[in-house]
């Protein structure tokens, strides 16, 4: 192990690494699974391997956000050309167009984090709704009910999510 | 309803088209911003929740602080790393660099990635006006990442210096040497996790050799591609910087208008980063696209602004690089004696930094001069110093032997001006390392046609 594995970090050092991992690591992952469909097992050593490079450049980065997301598309292209593999993808050369990929991430991140959180009726409701794509009918016999019932529990169950997804975006900014 | 707007359940309801919505709301929500506004807010919302991708993405689980940890770590022990080798840097600049190898010898612990970096920045420095003190700082560079533990930081701290040497190998002249230090860096490099970003470093050092190389053909793709790299990066700072090099491979090309438009572009963009090294050097470029345009007022005027700001930031290379341009110009425009008040001292500093290669194209201008005013005696004054120059042990051998039969023409006083310009381009050709010098073949071109 290198001598920099082993040594304490000054507490600005931790607070700024801290910081870009839980800020960004989650739209890494989602581009790297969703949009360049990494296979799961390699997901992790691709972005630990991106924040290390980042590691190594942090003093020449002037947009950390942007020079993340570069390098997660640059390593999913080399990673499927490592495999043969001449995949499309699709990439802004704007900073303008790489901080809306970011902000567009950013929200799907949110919003699958406040599916994670929702209490397990609710999850089930908007998974079977939006994702099974269940009609109102449908929902009311699965969960053994009226269909004004189950279109309430819908309703319900979308705002509470939204509540919550606007109160993250609301902290974060 | 709430006031007199929809609520949210109401909204999600007219969004789905069920059956049963109040009477008057479709024709309410069309006419009212507040309710319409809040109706897109929930499309919106509901639009990602259909997204299948956030649903499968919702079921990842992790847990990052081992990781965060570990990053912690590395970046702290860079930093600390860092620190510690200004320190070790201030002391051995305090010892003087005939001590350094015999202090890091009993000092076998300061030897760190970070003082490599350190000797490397240092040589980045001061690559344009002592690039053979570069390679020397370099050299050290090399033996402490050589005792380095951490393969990846051998790697780093080797690919890094041979990025570095290959730009002191071009300011010397050594162009393949420095074209085989960008391959060398590309294997170190390529052997770090996301190694994209370096490699990009080490595509714009090989665009700058090829460019110097006058293989203009491989160096504007490369450039073309590595600016690509840097967008893809979000990082349009290094992406304006590397297309400097673009626009001056088209000068070269001959497409001048479009190099122009680029400088200007870049001009302004620098401008708004308060980058005065860069603006500098784009004033400079705008000067050298006054020349190719006959525009010596212009021309002139740029390059001493260029001039006076290179001076403020200390660059004398590259002032001197500038007073070669004013001369080369003024010489163009048959000004004689005010082409030789520049020519001259760039000629000698070159000399003095090293910088031969420049040295000698700087000094065919200056000959050009004699010969056109028939100043048989200084010319050969200059031819003879020129290859005697060039007889040193590490200089091109293909530029020797051009200098050396320039010698022999000005001595017989056969030398002409179809001569030198043989000669200008001969030696900026790197296509001619290893091959034997043949003179053009001489035509009637006494030193009295070379008054007109």
């Amino acid at each position: 192990m290198p001598d920099s594995l082993t040594a304490a970090a000054p507490p600005d050092v931790r607070e700024a690494i801290e910081a870009a991992y839980r800020a960004h690591y989650g739209v890494l992952e989602y581009v790297v699974v969703q949009r360049f469909r990494i296979p799961d097992a390699d997901v992790r050593p691709l972005i630990h391997d991106v924040f290390v490079s980042y590691i190594r450049h942090r003093p020449r980065i002037r947009d950390p956000r942007a020079w993340l997301l570069g390098a997660a598309f640059n390593s999913s292209r080399q990673y499927w050309r490592g495999r043969g593999r001449e995949e499309d993808l699709s990439w802004p050369q704007t900073v303008a167009g790489i901080a809306a990929v970011a902000d567009d991430v950013a929200r799907r991140v949110d919003v699958s984090t406040v599916l994670r959180r929702l209490p397990r009726r609710c999850r089930e409701v908007l998974r079977l709704r939006f994702y099974e794509e269940y009609s109102s009918e449908e929902l009311a016999r699965h969960f053994a009910t009226t269909v004004g019932y189950a279109r309430k529990m819908v309703h319900r169950c979308v705002l509470n999510a939204r509540a919550m997804f606007e109160r993250m975006a609301g902290a974060r900014s | 309803m709430t006031g007199d707007h929809y609520d949210d359940p109401e909204l999600l309801a007219y969004a789905e088209q069920q059956a049963g919505l109040p009477e008057g709301m479709e024709s309410h929500v069309e006419k009212c911003q507040q309710c319409m506004k809040r109706l897109r807010s929930l499309r919106t919302f509901t639009a990602l929740l259909q997204d299948t991708n956030v649903h499968a993405f919702s079921r990842r689980f992790r847990n990052g602080q081992r990781e965060i940890d570990e990053f912690v770590s590395l970046a702290g022990g860079r930093v600390s790393t860092d620190s510690e080798a200004d320190e070790t840097f201030e002391l051995l600049n305090r010892l003087g660099p005939e001590h350094w190898m015999s202090w890091l010898t009993d000092h076998p612990s300061a030897r760190t990635r970070g003082l490599a970096e350190r000797f490397i920045s240092e040589a980045r420095r001061g690559l344009n006006d002592r690039p053979e003190r570069g390679l020397q700082l370099l050299d050290l560079a090399v033996e402490v990442a050589n005792s380095l533990r951490d393969v990846f930081e051998i790697a780093e701290c080797r690919g890094n210096v041979e990025v570095q040497r290959a730009s002191a190998l071009r300011h010397l002249g050594q162009y393949p040497a420095a074209l085989e230090a960008t391959e060398a860096a590309g294997c170190f490099l390529s052997h770090l996790p996301a190694p994209t970003f370096d490699l990009a470093f080490v595509g714009w050092a090989r665009a700058n050799v090829l460019f110097s190389m006058t293989r203009y053909a491989e160096a504007l793709p490369l450039i073309r591609d590595v600016e690509r790299t840097f967008l893809s990066f979000g990082d349009p700072y290094h992406a304006a910087r590397a297309r400097l090099l673009e626009a001056s491979i088209l000068c070269e090309q001959g497409d001048t208008p479009t190099a122009e438009g680029i400088y200007r572009d870049l001009l302004r963009y620098f401008e708004g980063d308060e980058d005065q090294e860069m603006i500098a050097r784009l004033t400079c470029n705008l000067s050298d696209c006054a020349v190719r345009r006959d525009d010596a007022v212009t021309a002139q005027s740029l390059a001493r602004k260029a001039t006076a700001l290179f001076t403020a930031l200390g660059r004398p290379s590259e002032v001197t690089r500038l007073r070669w341009s004013l001369g080369h110009l003024l010489l163009r425009q048959e000004q004689f004696d005010a082409a030789l008040l520049e020519l001259r001292p760039a000629a000698a500093d070159f000399e003095q930094r090293g910088m031969i290669t420049s040295m000698g194209e700087v000094s065919l201008d200056i000959a050009e001069i004699h010969l056109r005013l028939g100043e048989w005696d200084e010319a050969q004054t200059l031819a003879v110093h020129l290859a005697g120059v060039f007889l040193k042990a590490d200089a091109p051998q293909h530029h020797a032997q051009a200098y050396a039969a320039l010698r022999t023409a000005v001595e017989s006083r056969s030398a002409t001006i179809e001569l030198i310009d043989y000669v200008r381009g001969y030696v900026a050709s790197a296509e001619n390392e290893g091959r034997l010098f043949e003179p053009p073949p001489l035509r009637s071109l006494g030193p009295q046609d070379n008054h007109k």
